[in-house]
């Protein structure tokens, strides 16, 4: 994945962000020129499939249409990021949902989820915010190198290959801190009482 | 905990954290480029070095190894005048120009009407007696030097590119060439260095002052030059 090196040629995210405000379908026009590429590669990682991507890419310049305003992003790269991840992560799982068990069932199954999963869907709900709150207090906690290699890796889902290009240094290297961080990681979450 | 559980917990990481990523990449991308121009920035000196370097090689003029050897000065030991590229003396100034092995070249700006002579010494076996012998090629004349050696027409002397018989008598400035390569083949070796009267030796053996230390040379210059009656071997 590489990021968009022709910057200048961009426009700013600002003037972005600022054309989203004004509800200016330029800016959707605008993000695809700056930020397609990347966000394609970061579908790519998840879901494997171009034409997934492709659908993706749409589902997330919807997101931030519906998004901003209200919102008005730091980083438009990284808000777009975490849109396409979420949006890529459905898709990936519906995927293999549909692998599994593609037949009627499926459907009736999902049917059923509709009006018995509430409760559940509220506890794994709080239970996936608190452990993101954990997790983003230990990749906050780590050393810039590890917290970089860490979010390329588990949320980009970079190549270690890719990582290492990046970092200029060899995929041994990037391995070997990898086996660092998860082992930081399991004791960070058995502290907090998480059962691995 | 499951995979997804995991998967979702990392999807709602802290904005923060992935701002710092994305800031932290942009960096690493211009460090990237950075790094590049400067790998461009010094393959470019190397080259421009290594140009400079090959164009030296070619431009600079090669000068013979021999030329370096010929020393100015003269040592005290022998009283001998080791002539490098000038020498001065109150009839002008001898300038050497070039020497090959059979020829010598110099620049002469006399600047009186005395007379001046060359002479080159070889040594070699006189067939007549079969016995080790000094040969002498030389300009003057009126040398009677038959006990000390076999006196022949070893060397021709050149005056402005023009064969003469002797130096020429008249101030002026002349190119002079001195050619020994009769002498030579008539002897078994030659003396280090031709001998023109009141300006010392012209070295043209060079191995001939190998191993002579540059320092104990004593430079040429108006007050150093020597008495010639003292240098002159042969007189």
């Amino acid at each position: 994945m590489e990021l968009q090196t022709k910057a200048n040629s961009f426009m700013s995210d600002e003037k972005i962000i600022d054309l989203y405000w004004q509800r200016n379908e330029q800016a959707i026009k605008e993000t695809d020129n700056k930020y397609r590429k990347f966000l394609l590669a970061v579908a790519m990682n998840i879901v494997h499939d171009m034409c997934d991507s492709e659908e993706c890419l749409n589902d997330t310049y919807i997101g931030a249409w519906n998004s901003i305003p209200p919102t008005r992003p730091l980083l438009l790269q990284s808000f777009l990021a975490t849109i396409m991840r979420r949006t890529a992560i459905n898709r990936f799982n519906a995927n293999n949902r549909q692998k599994r068990i593609a037949s009627e069932f499926t459907v009736s199954l999902s049917e059923l989820e509709d009006f018995i999963a509430d409760d559940d869907d509220m506890n794994v709900e709080i239970e996936t915010r608190e452990l993101a709150k954990s997790i983003s207090n230990f990749v906050r906690s780590l050393p810039d190198r590890q917290m970089y290699i860490f979010v390329s890796r588990y949320y980009i889902s970079d190549s270690i290959a890719t990582i290492s290009n990046e970092l200029g240094c060899s995929t041994s290297t990037v391995k070997r801190e990898i086996t660092s961080i998860k082992n930081k990681l399991k004791k960070h979450l058995e502290s907090e009482g998480y059962m691995l | 905990m499951t995979q997804e559980k995991l998967i979702n917990a990392i999807t709602n990481l802290d904005s923060d954290i992935l701002d710092r990523y994305f800031i932290m990449k942009t960096d690493l991308v211009k460090k990237k480029k950075s790094k590049k121009h400067t790998w461009i920035k010094w393959a470019s000196l190397a080259a421009c070095f290594c140009i400079m370097f090959i164009s030296m090689i070619f431009l600079i003029p090669y000068e013979p190894e021999t030329a370096p050897n010929i020393q100015y000065g003269y040592t005290k030991e022998y009283r001998l005048y080791y002539k490098g590229n000038k020498s001065i003396s109150k009839y002008g100034t001898i300038e050497f120009i070039d020497f090959d092995d059979n020829s010598i070249t110099l620049q002469f700006e006399k600047t009186t009407s005395d007379y001046v002579y060359a002479t080159l010494r070889g040594y070699g076996i006189d067939p007549s007696s079969n016995t080790e012998r000094v040969y002498f090629g030389t300009t003057f004349s009126k040398l009677q030097v038959t006990e000390a050696g076999i006196i022949n027409n070893g060397i021709e002397l050149f005056v402005d590119n023009k064969l003469a018989s002797d130096f020429p008598k008249e101030a002026g400035r002349y190119t002079i060439r001195i050619e020994y390569g009769n002498l030579k083949e008539s002897c078994k070796q030659l003396d280090f260095g031709i001998f023109i009267s009141e300006f010392g030796y012209f070295v043209i053996n060079p191995l001939t002052i190998e191993g002579i230390n540059s320092d104990e040379l004593i430079p040429n210059s108006d007050e150093s030059i020597p008495n010639t009656n003292k240098t002159s071997r042969f007189y």
